[in-house]
């Protein structure tokens, strides 16, 4: 049917369907910028204002557009211009990975069309429909406020300050060379003394007073204009002539083998391509977890099996014309299940009489498959039981915490298809572009040279996508129809059929002296993997390493069983394993605190690890071999320090402070939380950066770093700016695409600051040397003392010559070169990032209800190479870690049914209930790390839960040691005491 | 294959009955509540969007009764002044409370009484105001029924070829009310709810209406309560009172959000708490 409207001001005919939601129609219409994250109207990321009004499309009938006016962000800035709102976004750091940027946009638009002087609270409210898994609103709300300001003609203040030391940022001799202060430990050299090295020469140019011109500083993000504009930058932001639709069935059992599979009636659907099964595709075994060759096993998934093992798990995967017809095919499909008994609890996985789950015998590497056990991690240092023995105290219990969704906002989406070369291009919203492709490829039965892979934008994976979830379904269909195929995930099957945070039960074992020192740590883990071992072993490692690193300690042991149930995968979330073993760790220590008589922040302070301190469970666990770990830089005593002042730590000590007279059943606390969080993965971990000048002096950068939203696209092409002394604007980064871009392991383990940006120092000062030598003979003067600095390339007499002028002469002109160069960094040493967590809270104590009024964290992560973007992590991620504390927990029915299957169930944070949230810098200076700096994407997940239990039992006296606090929980706990 | 579902925009009630009453073809109003259904899931094979049939309106009308027209949305309920000045604004906050800013300007009144799955704060609100539901039954003929009966099966109440045309609850401008909540974040669908409205005329309860959700497999009319607290000083003995009636009506259905043990013990604290916030609010 045809449908008029006014579409950015534009009178519009649309021809659509009538069934069709108008999210479809207007994205058939181009406008991309209308997303998609879920069919229940609940993210909010496809609204768009109707009528001036914002409203989600997903829940509307295209039809019921007819005759409205409807507005996307498209409709706000031309190419070259940009609206004011748009500009805040972008200026505030608003934008993470900007799959929800378009939706705030407009509501933001909406708000201010009504009031120009709106409040925090209408920003708030304003913002609410829209979930951002990212930002924690902080900056977004922020963001409305400029705008505003903007947009009443006031002056706002520019976004800017910030910078590092010169003489910190390049040594006192001028060089940038990375890792030029390390021990030798960290080069590879043996011994385990700590000693910083200082050069005494001075460069002319490096004073006491002057500061970076790129790095640490707030720059806006490279891709921040065109995620704010709502441009087409992300997987599904295509149309491919020809493209079929995929559709997967699932299974309705948690455990069932297919006795017989009847695909004739879908196949005679007309419109339907293609419908594989277990019989259409080769069996290969293969683990899913997006991690470095080898895989770790098991190697337990094979891509359609003839037994399933969770309900959600595939059967088949149908192509078809239209994704109608392609879930009518679905219909059609028969399946003659033989169900199987479940198990759902990883205490009884292991008990005689259990099902058992993998009973193929092609799996690899189970090692007691008839006992659903996935994997046994050991480590020890030291004689625990004899430390034990001569201790004053032994403290000891268990923690549970749940299975978290990722809750990315753009679901998993792939589109394959064949290239001219009839090469597989897989275009794909993953973190791990290079992994996909080795793991692809056995699979199809390509070899590795026959398959490319694009990651465009990601709409946030959050470890979620560090997974091989469904690009091999797509290009079993490409190859069975020699046709595009886009595969995406409902949000029902990112519920479902994706992964998850593995559900831990962590007993930790404690012995301590009167006086107040930790002696000895003992932790035992029971870890449920759900269906498939992905990333089981390692997720469980590094709750080990997370758990056995903070606390100086005499010895340490580890033990973790892995179990499979029959529920949904977990796999990679942020913090990956760290969460689960800190909450248990960080509970623990309060108890202990409380029961000696200290203050639980001073007792941390005196226990917690410090600069050379050595990190021996490291040696014992690294994924990467044997290597020893010393802190090298630690400010976790100013993190401490700065955040209980934020948060007024003095006042749990005010009787006043803790009751509200208005609200006699509500009690306040305050609890505190060490974190201590990994750089990478030592030893493992790689990423390759490749740089080219330009004639004009800019320059083209490709990295296979894996930008998810979190801004590393951005602080490579600093790092590389600062080191090339040009501007952010100067450096053109592409990433993440395996035939154009040097490999990298990915996003994950929070490295790729580290070593992405490693890599593209490096890169950056081979270029640097060429420039130099190059501007010497044109100067007719030496390199000594050279440096380069304003897009100057300046000689230690003061005369200079441009970059520019550089570019052209080494192109053009004598001795022709192209400035270039590629290299890769990969680390022995992996510098531990530090926080302190601090947390309040109100306590209901009639009903149990938490209520969180503020967080604060303060997080030494070294040099925040863009002081904005690193904020905005430790914003967010805090919110995220308080989603697993307060309400995020999937939970089953007793026949492996997930409860929850849609976002206001799952109960994500909106912006009109968040916390106020506060993230403070404590810098240092990690010398291996390029500028200094360590990580800082993963350490705000450690200690929220941990510091909201601690903060409720302040509050109350109730110790809650089980995540999600939902209010029966404490109202149980409050029933008890 | 299945058929592509109607949709039809009719400009009165005649041809929208037209289209509802069709035996052969299953039409279904067009309304969206504050936790929609996706569009797949939707029942029905025809849709009629009731747009153009001015149900949109809030006003008071001469016989004393707040008109609220099925189409009215959330945001609209939560922004009139009119609604604002009854009972306390009990039913404004159940608006906001209902849904965010983007929901509350689409999911409109009907679309909010007509799934059980929906936040349960505006259906107690307007229970606790005495709402009364109409339905256009036919082009010509309306019939009513009390909200608190409706919300005991309100998929179900609906008839092929009928539409809400309107809530409709007595103006209480002087009552006062309160909204009270457990969930798991501020804004989360509370696991149990419960509203009162009070009217209090010289230190004595007048008049009491009590709703509660989620401690009966769906929501309630206190009516024991009501009956206890009407004509009576409201002392913390009847409050304790009446939060025993409240508990020993509960027949919860327990979940993992809450359990029979814990939703048959909040119904106790929250319709005493209710009571009681409402009775402050009146001081
Ligand atoms: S609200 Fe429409 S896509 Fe999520
Ligand atoms: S920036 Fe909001 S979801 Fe990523």
């Amino acid at each position: 049917m045809n449908i008029h409207l006014k579409l950015n001001g534009k009178d519009t005919d649309l021809v659509v369907i009538q069934d069709e939601s108008l999210l479809t129609a207007l994205r058939r219409a181009g406008m991309w910028s209308v997303k998609h994250g879920c069919e229940t109207g609940e993210c909010g990321a496809c609204s768009v204002l109707m009528d001036g009004k914002l409203v989600p499309t997903c829940v509307m009938l295209a039809p019921q557009a007819d005759g409205h006016a409807i507005e996307t962000v498209e409709g706000m800035s031309e190419i070259n211009t940009i609206h004011p709102i748009q500009k805040a976004f972008t200026e505030m750091g608003a934008v993470q990975c900007g799959f929800c940027t378009p939706a705030m946009v407009l509501a933001t638009k909406a708000l201010i069309n009504k009031e120009m002087y709106p409040t925090l609270e209408d920003a708030r409210d304003a913002l609410s429909s829209t979930i951002c898994r990212c930002t924690g609103y902080v900056k977004p709300v922020e963001a409305i406020m400029r705008a505003a300001a903007m947009l009443r003609g006031e002056e706002v203040p520019p976004i800017d300050g910030g910078g590092i030391p010169m003489d910190i940022a390049f040594g006192l001799t001028g060089e940038s060379d990375l890792g030029r202060d390390l021990p030798d430990f960290v080069k590879g050299g043996s011994g385990s003394e700590v000693k910083i090295k200082k050069d005494v020469k001075i460069a002319p140019w490096v004073t006491p007073e002057s500061q970076t011109d790129v790095v640490g500083r707030p720059e806006i993000k490279v891709d921040a204009v065109k995620l704010a504009k709502g441009k087409p930058a992300f997987t599904d932001d295509i149309n491919l002539p020809g493209m079929l639709y995929a559709e997967m069935l699932t299974s309705p059992h948690a455990h069932a083998r297919i006795r017989n599979i009847d695909t004739s009636k879908a196949k005679a659907l007309q419109g339907v391509h293609a419908v594989l099964t277990y019989k259409d595709v080769p069996r290969v075994i293969y683990a899913s977890g997006g991690q470095s060759w080898p895989n770790p096993k098991p190697w337990d998934q094979v891509s359609l099996d003839n037994k399933v093992r969770f309900v959600g798990d595939r059967v088949a995967v149908v192509a078809a014309e239209t994704p109608e017809i392609a879930r009518e095919a679905i219909k059609l499909i028969d399946v003659d299940y033989e169900v199987l008994p479940i198990v759902l609890d990883p205490r009884e996985a292991g008990k005689p009489g259990a099902p058992v789950i993998h009973d193929e015998p092609d799996a690899v590497g189970i090692p007691d498959a008839s006992h659903n056990l996935v994997n046994v991690v050991d480590a020890v240092w030291n004689d625990v039981d004899k430390v034990f023995a001569e201790c004053d105290r032994i403290f000891e219990n268990t923690y549970y915490t749940p299975k978290q969704q990722q809750g990315h906002i753009e679901p998993h989406i792939c589109i394959t298809y064949w290239d001219e070369d009839e090469r597989l291009v897989v275009r794909t919203s993953t973190q791990v572009p290079f992994h996909a492709r080795r793991m692809l490829a056995p699979l199809i039965g390509l070899p590795i040279k026959r398959i490319r892979v694009i990651k465009p934008r990601i709409g946030g994976g959050f470890g979620g996508k560090q997974e091989m979830l469904i690009e091999d379904l797509a290009a079993h269909l490409t190859l069975a129809t020699k046709r595009p195929v886009r595969l995406e995930y409902t949000r029902e099957q990112e519920f479902t059929s994706s992964r998850s945070r593995h559900p831990m039960y962590v007993t930790f074992k404690i012995g301590v002296m009167n006086d107040g020192t930790i002696r000895a740590l003992d932790m035992n883990v029971i870890s449920d993997t759900g269906a498939y071992g992905s990333h089981s072993l390692t997720v469980a490692s590094v709750s080990g390493l997370r758990g056995l690193s903070t606390y100086k300690a005499d010895a340490l042991r580890f033990h973790a069983d892995i179990y499979y149930t029959n529920k949904a995968p977990a796999g990679a979330f942020r913090g990956y394993g760290a969460p689960q073993g800190m909450f248990g760790l960080e509970v623990i220590i309060d108890e202990i605190a409380h029961s000696l008589g200290f203050d639980p922040l001073e007792f941390r302070r005196r226990n917690a690890v410090d600069v050379g301190d050595h990190i021996p469970i490291s040696t014992a666990l690294g994924e990467g071999g044997t290597i020893e770990q010393y802190v090298l830089s630690c400010g976790l005593q100013e993190c401490f320090d700065k955040a209980a002042k934020s948060i007024q730590w003095e006042r749990r000590n005010d009787p006043k402070w803790r009751v509200d007279p208005e609200r006699p059943n509500i009690r306040r606390g305050l609890g505190v939380a060490t974190c201590m969080h990994g750089t990478a993965i030592p030893g493992l971990d790689m990423g390759g950066a490749s740089i080219k000048m330009n004639d004009d002096g800019s320059f083209n950068v490709q990295v296979g770093a894996t930008d998810l939203g979190t801004g590393s696209d951005t602080v490579i092409a600093q790092i590389i700016a600062e080191t090339l002394g040009c501007r952010l604007e100067d450096i053109i980064i592409y990433s993440s695409d395996t035939d154009m871009t040097p490999f990298d392991v990915g996003a994950y383990a929070s490295s790729t600051t580290f070593i992405s940006g490693g890599s593209a120092k490096k890169a950056a000062e081979i270029v640097r040397r060429q420039i130099i030598d190059r501007a010497a003979k044109m100067l007719e003067t030496t390199s000594e003392g050279m440096y380069l600095r304003h897009r100057q390339a300046i000689a230690a007499d003061g005369r200079s010559v441009s970059l520019e002028a550089v570019a052209l002469n080494s192109l053009h002109t004598v001795d022709q070169q192209q400035i270039m160069g590629t290299a890769s960094f990969m680390s022995n040493y992996a510098p531990p990032p530090f926080g302190a967590q601090f947390v309040e809270v109100e306590v209901d104590t009639e009903t149990g209800m938490v209520r969180v009024p503020r967080m604060v964290m303060a997080v030494d992560c070294g040099t925040a190479i863009n002081p904005m973007t690193a904020s905005g992590q430790i914003e967010g991620g805090q919110l995220q870690a308080l989603g697993m504390a307060i309400s995020e927990g999937m939970e089953y029915d007793t026949e492996g049914n997930v409860l929850q299957k849609r976002f206001g169930d799952y109960r994500i944070y909106e912006a009109d209930e968040a916390p106020e949230i506060t993230a403070i810098l404590v810098p240092t200076y990690e010398p291996s790390g390029p500028y200094g700096a360590k990580a800082v994407a993963e350490i705000p997940m450690d200690g929220v839960g941990p510091a909201v239990s601690n903060a409720i039992f302040d509050a109350i006296g109730v110790r809650l040691r089980e995540l999600p606090v939902l209010p029966e929980k404490v109202w149980k706990g409050i029933q008890e005491k | 294959m299945s058929k592509t579902k109607e949709f039809h925009r009719p400009d009165n009630w005649s041809k929208a009955h037209q289209l509802l009453k069709r035996s052969d073809v299953q039409t279904v109003p067009l309304v969206v509540g504050p936790r929609p259904i996706a569009l797949d899931d939707r029942a029905g094979d025809a849709f009629v969007d009731l747009e153009k049939l001015h149900l949109n309106y809030i006003q008071l009308g001469e016989d004393g009764i707040v008109h609220i027209g099925a189409m009215v949305t959330l945001q609209d309920i939560y922004q009139s002044e009119l609604v604002k000045s009854q009972a306390g604004g009990v039913l404004t906050e159940a608006a906001y409370f209902s849904a965010t800013l983007g929901l509350r300007n689409l999911a409109s009144l009907a679309g909010t009484i007509t799934n059980a799955e929906n936040p349960p704060d505006v259906p107690l609100a307007l229970m606790a105001l005495d709402a009364v539901v109409t339905v256009q039954k036919d082009e010509n003929q309306t019939h009513q029924v009390a909200l608190h009966e409706w919300m005991k099966d309100c998929t179900k109440v609906l008839l092929p070829g009928e539409a809400i045309l309107e809530v409709g609850f007595p103006a209480q401008p002087t009552a006062s009310g309160a909204l009270v909540r457990i969930n798991r974040t501020p804004r989360d669908k509370a696991i149990l709810a419960a509203v009162a409205v009070l009217y209090i005329d010289n230190g004595l309860c007048s008049k009491a209406s009590v709703s509660l959700a989620g401690a009966n497999p769906a929501p309630v009319r206190l009516l024991e309560v009501e009956t206890l607290l009407k004509g009576k000083s409201l002392t913390s003995e009847l409050l304790a009172q009446a939060a025993q009636l409240a508990e020993n009506q509960a027949q919860p259905l327990g979940d993992y959000l809450g359990s029979v043990v814990y939703r048959t013990a909040m119904a106790s604290v929250l319709t005493k708490r209710a009571i009681s916030q409402a009775m402050n609010a009146t001081k």
